[in-house]
């Protein structure tokens, strides 16, 4: 079963996400960009096939987490979905030049995502 | 005297107790409140977990059976799943969304929010506003127009409630419920205007030229900066008026009205309406600064010329540094001797900040 990582600080954002997943994957939740990034670093021999990345969140913003997954190539086969209210041509540019594999705006639709999930991890 | 002092004891006393017992109830009252909160808080966060649970999967049900499950929830489980809905219809889109609302009517806010839209005070119209866009409910114009139309925290809710519909006539009867009155936009009422605007400013061009003589400062402002952050508009739009902005008493309308037209230097109205030596000698140093930075975007030879004309006669260094910056190394053609020392200090100051850059370029 392919394993992903939820990393949004909205705590029904995190429960909506991992009801919507769970059916069909190994799902963790964390709640803001440190945790995030300690979870990453802590879990580089099993690290999860997909993220679902919010980009505000407090401690690291998503774009500083691309960043540093970029910088370091223990995290070269993780898949990374933005999800963010953020939807600017310039903010969806930034995350896919930062290495995001795809992006999705909020509002968002659950079963979208979870084709767009599908479709990355086939 | 002494009977004097044994009255004034006594009352000072009576007010001791006075005070001292209404310290206790309020103190008291205050405890007993702050625990009854709690508890309550603690009651909604310990059926949370049950309810988002049931609400989630019912959400996904072909069938949910909305009416059955709202009726059988206590009063504090209907509490949590009208907060837990709201929450969600913020989130999400598409088909988990419409399950939802038919949630929303099950729980009667739907009703509630028809029937507070007419009878409520503004607050609670604002309120049956925000679950009438979440909701999808179907309010035609007219309704909105007698219910909100006196209030402009109500316009503004209106107004977003038919863009957030997507309705089809969403943009004109937005705008013309928003530019009502005279007076400056609120916070949601500024956006609202510009989400509706914001692919073609035309609509907002016209409705300017129409009113700005009698809209306030502020609002002539706002509306300047929505359409400086809007698309493009028509090259057809007719905009032969817009150099009156530039002899506005004030200079702020002027600084919003130069802000605006920095993407307008392809359109003829706008080259045609303005008379660029006057407005680059503008008195205020601040309106001069806008209206380099709008030449600098327009770029052709009259604004570029106007530019360096600028460097030749300008007396504010913080004004030189945009002129300077508008033409970039263009700046560097025109001989020292030409320049006012506002203008020489800048051009240094600038030459100087960008030197890492050309270094880079260099290499």
């Amino acid at each position: 079963m392919y394993s992903i990582l939820i990393a949004d600080d909205d705590e029904e954002m995190r429960e909506l996400l991992r009801f919507k997943l769970q059916n069909g994957y190994d799902v963790t939740a964390v709640a803001d960009g440190e945790e995030c990034w300690r979870y990453l670093d802590e879990n580089a021999d099993d690290l999860p096939d997909l993220m679902v990345l919010d980009v505000m969140m407090p401690g690291l913003s998503g774009y500083r987490i691309l960043d540093r997954m970029r910088d370091d190539e223990r995290f070269d086969d993780v898949e990374v979905i933005m999800l963010t209210s953020r939807g600017r041509e310039d903010d969806i540019v930034r995350a896919l030049d930062a290495g995001a594999t795809d992006y999705m705006t909020k509002p968002f639709s659950g079963n979208e995502l979870v084709a767009r999930i599908q479709r990355v991890l086939r | 005297m002494s009977n004097a002092s044994a009255v004034s004891f006594e009352t000072l006393s009576l007010i001791g107790v006075f005070i001292t017992g209404l310290l206790a109830v309020v103190g008291t009252s205050t405890v007993a409140r702050s625990v009854l909160s709690a508890r309550r808080d603690n009651r909604l966060a310990d059926v949370r977990p049950q309810v988002r649970q049931a609400l989630l999967s019912r959400m996904e049900a072909t069938d949910p059976g909305w009416e059955a499950w709202v009726g059988g929830l206590s009063g504090t489980e209907r509490r949590v799943a009208e907060d837990l809905l709201e929450e969600y219809l913020h989130r999400i889109r598409g088909g988990d969304r419409e399950s939802l609302q038919q949630l929303g009517y099950a729980l009667g806010i739907g009703e509630k929010a028809r029937r507070k839209l007419h009878e409520g005070d503004h607050l609670e119209r604002r309120r049956a506003l925000h679950w009438i866009a979440r909701l999808d409910i179907d309010v035609t114009i007219e309704t909105l127009e007698a219910t909100c139309g006196g209030h402009p925290e109500t316009r503004a809710a209106a107004a977003r409630v038919l863009y957030e519909q997507d309705r089809a006539n969403a943009t004109e009867e937005g705008t013309e419920l928003l530019l009502r009155g005279t007076g400056p936009l609120s916070v949601l009422g500024m956006d609202t205007l510009y989400q509706l605007n914001k692919l073609s400013p035309d609509l907002l061009f016209t409705r300017t030229k129409e009113s700005y003589h009698e809209w306030s400062e502020s609002r002539l402002i706002q509306v300047l900066r929505v359409i400086g952050t809007a698309g493009p508009a028509s090259p057809d739009t007719p905009l032969d008026w817009i150099g009156f902005l530039f002899v506005s008493e004030s200079p702020n309308v002027r600084v919003a009205a130069a802000n605006a037209l920095v993407g307008y230097g392809w359109h003829d109205g706008v080259r045609s309406a303005i008379e660029i030596e006057q407005v680059r000698t503008d008195d205020s140093p601040p309106v001069r600064q806008a209206v380099y930075q709008m030449l600098g975007s327009w770029d052709d030879e009259a604004s570029v010329n106007a530019l360096r004309n600028a460097l030749r006669s300008e007396s504010n260094t913080r004004a030189a540094i945009d002129a300077i910056s508008a033409l970039g190394e263009r700046a560097t053609s025109i001989p020292e001797s030409e320049l006012t020392p506002a203008s020489s200090a800048a051009r240094d100051w600038v030459l100087a900040s960008t030197e890492p850059t050309r270094s880079e370029t260099e290499q």
